[in-house]
């Protein structure tokens, strides 16, 4: 009787998967799908039952699967008008496979994975919460190094909870996380690296740490160009212009919000400058930045601002610590600090 | 014509598998009741376990194992209901339906229930744990709209009288011998009374000796209702005699009645309330003051019934029909060989169905007379069930006795089409529209019956065709015709009053008239009967003036709260004045304990196929479930499958103005209002001086109409855009929140509206508020260039950019012109970025920094150069000192003007807590208008 059920399953698996490939082959995806998760569940209840984690790569291969076929019934139901929702019926699946995996034993190690084909999911779906929970139960267990999972999931999964750093503004964690990406990453993976640089570049910049411009190139980053240089040269301008160009590349990646706040380092160099000519001319006063000058050089870059709006900004450059000393409102004079006035950030966050 | 009516009767019997029925000899025991109905014998008694355990349920003290007398008089009570309920839902017997069973008896006994208390109470202490625990089953039900509690109470009137059957074979066969409605109304209504104090007499006690015999008596007659409706045991011929005469003024009032639809949750309590008064009395002196009891039982119940009938038209039946659904074996296929078991429950259900359908008042009379006419045109066991249930929604649009012989002769020939095309069983009956009606007989007939009816309907009556006029059960093309007949009903409550003043006088006069054959009682009655309804008239006065008659009517749950109180739990606040105010309050507490209460007593097997069957879901819902039920797997599939544009609700009500109640069962359409009368009232609701809690809840109960009615056109953008700006002006984000979601979904549909101005206010409320990268990333993703360019927008984007770069000067710039309403949510952030400003200023600034200028960049100022005042600024700058003061700054005076000590202050800053705080935590609403809406 056991013995029938056994078989029973594997049955009902490989004749689903069949049914599942010739859907495919038709292109009928939804019914793929719909045949392949039948498949997946007889699978995965047969394998709650080995010991041993023998058929993790089936188990692994079952995974991708479901996850890709669900995307592409997803489009399918979309283009036909319906409401598409095998991916997120997908996305419950995985989960039951992640409870599978997640105790502990052999099973553990394709925990990750999983995890990485969920990231993948809510990524896509839009429900980025949900990983909260996965994340927990990856990383409070105890019973299993993080370090002893595959190397590709642990990238994956960095570059994932990297990304979910960027959206909280919480760029140390972030550039922690992609680093760890980026350097474990195999470089023949040209696309992952990219990938990775994608995120890193912006949270790097917002640490104050520039990119070479070939490095750009050469991963075909080059929506980073003009920020890059705008930081370099202190060019408000060409900031606001890049971040026009590539709005929308920006808002859907989500860097968007990131680079917009670059625009106070910009400003950052942009006094820089000014201090340095002011010391090329006058060294005596040069600590002495009167607020006329800042606003000519800021109508030099076309962009009007009037006294108040450009003392606010002194004022939050100091406040943010991106600029030492005061500001005098009765004579309208920023007086920078004799040792550097202009603190690197070198890694480190702006103040908040 | 009592032949006839007997002949009727053993038909009738005959059907509903019942043979003849021996007299009874013990009424109060329960194998004595299953004797005379031996067709139903299993099922009651399963029945009254049930109900019985229900009963242990809530007292637990009762215990199980009752004394034979006590378990005698459980039974009885239970008897009566049974026969009933074997009507309804015939599957008792068999122990799978118990649950379905119970549903019904969830839906409907709050009716039942009541009887019992009171029966009790009055009769013996021993019983009054009994009554109480009526009453906790009852509170049970509170959760059920009015309607059910209403609606049963005739039921159980007529379960207490005989069965359905007797009535309807006894008006059928006044029907059939073409008898006057009167006259109808005599045989039954009369018999019909009376004979419920009867029943209701043995079954509290054993056997009191004058009630015994009736009941008896009218057991054996059971088959022949001549009988039951005249018994002369010599104690209760008392009971009986005064009949005869208000039979005729029933009649009258009746056939009246019956077409239109009556509202009156109030009245019906009380009525209720009355009874079991006067029912004592009536047992102390048997012959007179139960003939004046039974009178203005009859008298009130007309008023009190109009909602009745309405509820239970469209409660009742659903519930009927789930029963049916859900319980395809009855009992009777077996004692009846019957070739179609369908057929069976529907016939018994359809029986059924008319009882609530009509009016209440009379409820079996009307009832009665629709199901009979209905049988006249159908033979019982060959039609399905829909086609019954549209020969009575068709009888029930008749005004009189030739209409419905017209509506008969039609539906005869349109059945006997349809059975030659043999598409008699597979059409839709219930979506089938209605033939026209022909025009109400002699005008003359309503008019006066409507001036003269009883004190205490007349509020209501007006109104109630209107109501009445579109039950669910008729098809939404039909509407219109109805309405045509409902305009000629006035709809104005204050009017009726007045009406209802001028003519109580006149109908006095009328019920003499009428009355003839019985002078006195009718007098009696009537100063009886003057008294009450006067009180009553003055009460409903005043609530209607207070312009919450509406919501009492429409608030089933309140209605059944006051029918709770009315009902023996509170006796003493029915009777004492209290603004309306304070009656909703109160009755919102008692609900609250009540439901609590349902809650503790856990009675499960009354909740569960409460919920389950959804009791009172509109009839076509139900209709449509069924078929996908019965059409398959009854999964996920087959619900998508259900037309629900055939279930929207389509409301009825006129009533401009209404008070937000949350739905808790399936929504009425007499108590939704129609789009073009939601028109108005939103239009009510932007021109009215009230304060935001008003046009907040009217605006919701707009907003609820237009969900249930499924408008999802420029007039639901309205609605939700002007709500959000309310909101907004009040500061009441939570409810803009929710207006924000739906518009979104709405413009997301193409309709259009104030589109823009609606996207900036959520860019503001995501900047501003919610604070989350992710969903600000996403908005903003979704702006076309277009949307970029609108002003609104484009502000919005800007005071993004300025928050996120922490720029005050910027952020305080575009807070004084911003578009719209977008300065109502920006407020709410004022005060965070002013702290955060003059943290980063008294950092960045040294030694000193002047007040004015903070004044002005932090938007204190500057407001007033605009009118060119200088005093205004003045006041302003007042203002900004005092707030730096509050916030720990440190001020110092120089030569020329008021400086902050920008370095002695960065340490003292702080965030003061708000001043404004308030214990309910809304700042923005008062706290009487808190603890009112409480």
């Amino acid at each position: 009787m056991k013995q029938m059920d056994k078989h029973g399953q594997i049955a009902d698996m490989l004749a689903q998967h069949m049914r599942c490939m010739q859907s495919f082959y038709h292109k009928h995806y939804v019914d793929a799908y719909g045949a392949l998760d039948k498949s997946a569940n007889a699978f995965l209840q047969e394998f709650r039952n080995w010991e041993t984690a023998w058929a993790m790569d089936a188990l692994y291969t079952v995974v991708y699967e479901l996850r890709t076929i669900a995307e592409m019934a997803d489009k399918e139901m979309s283009m036909s008008g319906r409401v598409p929702d095998r991916l997120k019926g997908a996305g419950s699946f995985l989960m039951k496979v992640f409870g599978t995996l997640a105790g502990k034993g052999s099973k553990r190690v394709g925990a990750l994975y999983v995890t990485c084909q969920l990231f993948k999911v809510y990524f896509k779906l839009g429900t980025v919460h949900l990983c909260r929970s996965v994340i927990r139960s990856i990383e409070t267990a105890r019973v299993f190094d993080f370090e002893e999972f595959p190397t590709r999931d642990k990238v994956t999964y960095n570059y994932y909870t990297g990304r979910l750093e960027v959206f909280n503004d919480n760029f140390l964690a972030a550039d922690q996380k992609l680093m760890y990406a980026l350097v474990h990453c195999a470089t023949s993976k040209v696309n992952n690296v990219r990938m990775i640089l994608k995120y890193l570049v912006p949270v790097k910049l917002s640490l104050g740490i520039l990119p070479k411009e070939a490095l750009l190139e050469k991963y075909n980053l080059r929506e980073y160009l003009d920020v890059v240089r705008a930081l370099r040269r202190g060019d408000v301008r060409l900031l606001r212009h890049a971040l026009e160009a590539y709005e929308d590349e920006f808002l859907r990646s989500g860097v968007y919000l990131v680079l917009e706040k670059l625009e106070l380092q910009v400003y950052q160099r942009l006094m820089k400058k000014i201090y340095i000519i002011q010391k090329q001319r006058d060294p005596s006063k040069a600590h002495q930045v009167k607020m006329d000058v800042v606003v000519k050089a800021l109508k030099w870059l076309e962009i009007d601002m009037d006294i108040d709006e450009v003392e606010c900004i002194m004022a939050i450059l100091i406040h943010k610590n991106l600029m030492k000393g005061y500001f005098s409102h009765k004579s309208k004079v920023v007086v920078l600090s004799k040792q550097e006035p202009f603190p690197r950030l070198g890694g480190r966050p702006v103040n908040s | 014509m009592y032949a006839a009516q007997e002949t009727q009767a053993h038909t009738q019997a005959g059907v509903s598998g019942s043979s003849s029925t021996p007299p009874v000899t013990n009424p109060a025991s329960v194998p004595d009741y299953s004797h005379a109905y031996p067709g139903y014998n299993a099922d009651a008694y399963s029945y009254d376990n049930n109900t019985f355990q229900n009963y242990s349920y809530n007292f637990p003290q009762q215990g199980n194992p009752a004394a034979p007398q006590h378990m005698g008089g459980y039974d009885a009570s239970a008897a009566p209901y049974h026969s009933a309920n074997a009507y309804q839902n015939p599957s008792y017997a068999n122990t799978t339906h118990y649950q379905t069973s119970t549903a019904y008896y969830s839906s409907v006994p709050p009716g039942y229930q009541n009887p019992v208390p009171y029966q009790h109470g009055n009769y013996s202490n021993q019983w009054a744990a009994n009554g109480y625990g009526g009453y906790a089953a009852y509170s049970a039900y509170q959760g059920y709209p009015q309607h059910e509690a209403n609606g049963p109470n005739h039921a159980v009137n007529n379960q207490y009288t005989q069965d359905y059957q007797q009535q309807w074979a006894n008006y059928y066969a006044s029907l059939q011998n073409g008898c006057k409605v009167e006259d109808s109304d005599d045989c039954t209504a009369p018999g019909t009374e009376p004979v419920v104090k009867e029943k209701a007499l043995p079954i509290s006690q054993p056997p009191p000796p004058g009630t015994q015999p009736t009941w008896d008596l009218n057991e054996p007659s059971y088959p022949d209702v001549s009988q039951a409706n005249n018994p002369i045991p010599p104690e209760n011929s008392g009971v009986f005699v005064p009949n005869p005469p208000t039979g005729p003024y029933h009649g009258d009032q009746y056939s009246h009645i019956q077409p239109s639809h009556f509202q009156q949750p109030s009245f019906y309590q009380q009525s209720l309330q009355d009874q079991p008064l006067q029912f004592k009395s009536s047992q102390d002196q048997p012959s007179i003051v139960q003939g004046q009891q039974v009178q203005t039982t009859q008298l009130h119940i007309p008023g009190a019934n109009f909602q009745q009938k309405l509820y239970s038209s469209v409660a009742e039946p659903v519930q009927r029909r789930a029963n049916k659904l859900q319980i395809p074996t009855n009992p009777r296929i077996v004692s009846t060989p019957v070739m179609n078991p369908k057929v069976i429950p529907a016939d018994t259900i359809q029986g059924r169905k008319p009882a609530y359908l009509s009016v209440e008042a009379k409820p079996s009379s009307v009832k009665v007379s629709s199901d009979a006419s209905a049988e006249s045109v159908l033979k019982p066991d060959m039609f399905p069930p829909s086609l019954r249930a549209y020969v009575e929604r068709a009888l029930a649009r008749c005004k009189d006795e030739g209409q419905k012989r017209a509506c008969q002769e039609i539906m005869k020939e349109m059945i006997t089409k349809a059975s030659k095309d043999g598409t008699l069983f597979t059409k839709n009956w219930d979506t089938e529209p209605l033939f026209p009606l022909l025009p109400v007989a002699p005008a003359s007939t309503n008019e006066t019956v409507q001036g003269l009816d009883l004190p205490c309907s007349f509020s209501k009556q007006e109104r109630s065709p209107t109501r009445r006029a579109k039950s669910r059960w008729e098809p939404v093309t039909d509407v219109k015709s109805e309405e045509k007949l409902e305009v000629k009903a006035p709809k104005d409550g204050l009017w009726n009053h007045f009406r209802a003043a001028t003519t109580s006088s006149f109908s006095l006069k009328w019920e003499k008239q009428d009355n003839s054959g019985n002078k006195t009682k009718p007098l009696l009655h009537q100063q009886l009967e003057d008294a009450e309804g006067l009180k009553r008239a003055v009460k409903k006065a005043r609530k209607s003036i207070m312009g919450d008659t509406q919501e009492e009517n429409n608030s089933s749950e309140e209605s059944e709260n006051e029918i709770m109180v009315s009902g023996g739990v509170c006796l003493g606040t029915i009777t004492t004045v209290e603004t309306p105010e304070e009656k909703m309050r109160r009755q919102s507490r008692t609900k609250r304990f009540d439901k609590s209460k349902e809650v503790k007593t856990g009675n499960k097997e009354l909740l569960k196929p409460r919920m389950s069957i959804g009791a009172s879901a509109s009839a076509r819902r139900a209709t449509a479930l069924l078929l996908a039920r019965s059409a398959g797997d009854g999964s996920g599939g087959a619900v998508e499958d259900i037309n629900w544009d055939a279930l929207t609700v389509k409301g009825t009500c006129q009533e401009v103005e209404k008070r937000y109640l949350r739905l808790t069962s399936a929504p009425d359409p007499n108590t939704v209002r129609p789009e073009e009368v939601l028109r108005k009232a939103l239009v009510m609701v932007q021109s009215t001086q009230k304060n935001y809690l008003y046009k907040c809840e009217q605006l919701k109960s707009i907003r609820q109409d237009l969900t249930v009615q499924r408008i999802r056109n420029e007039l639901t953008v309205q609605v939700y855009e002007t709500h959000a700006r309310m909101a907004l002006e009040a500061g009441d984000l939570p409810e803009y929140n929710q207006c924000q979601s739906q518009l979104k979904g709405l413009y997301a549909e193409g309709i259009r509206g104030c589109n823009r101005e609606f996207v900036a206010y959520g860019l503001l409320y995501i900047i501003l508020h919610h604070g989350n990268n992710r969903d600000l990333l996403f908005s903003m993703a979704r702006l076309s260039a277009d949307d970029k360019k609108d002003v609104a927008i484009r502000h919005a984007l800007a005071v993004r950019s300025a928050v996120a770069a922490g720029d005050y000067t910027r952020f305080f710039r575009l807070y004084k012109r911003a578009p719209n309403l977008g300065t109502c949510l920006m407020d709410l952030y004022v005060e965070k970025m002013r702290f955060e400003a003059l943290r980063c200023m008294t950092r960045a600034y040294r030694p000193i920094l002047q007040v004015s200028y903070i004044g002005r960049i932090l938007g204190f100022t500057g407001f007033g150069a605009l009118e060119g005042s200088y005093e205004k600024d003045q006041e302003d700058l007042d203002e900004c000192e005092e707030w730096l003061r509050a916030h720990g700054a440190i001020l110092v005076s120089t030569e020329s003007e008021l400086c902050v000590d920008c370095k002695a202050s960065m340490a003292t800053l702080l965030m003061p807590e708000p001043e404004d705080a308030v214990a309910h935590g809304d700042a923005n609403l008062a706290v009487n208008d808190f603890l009112a809406q409480v």
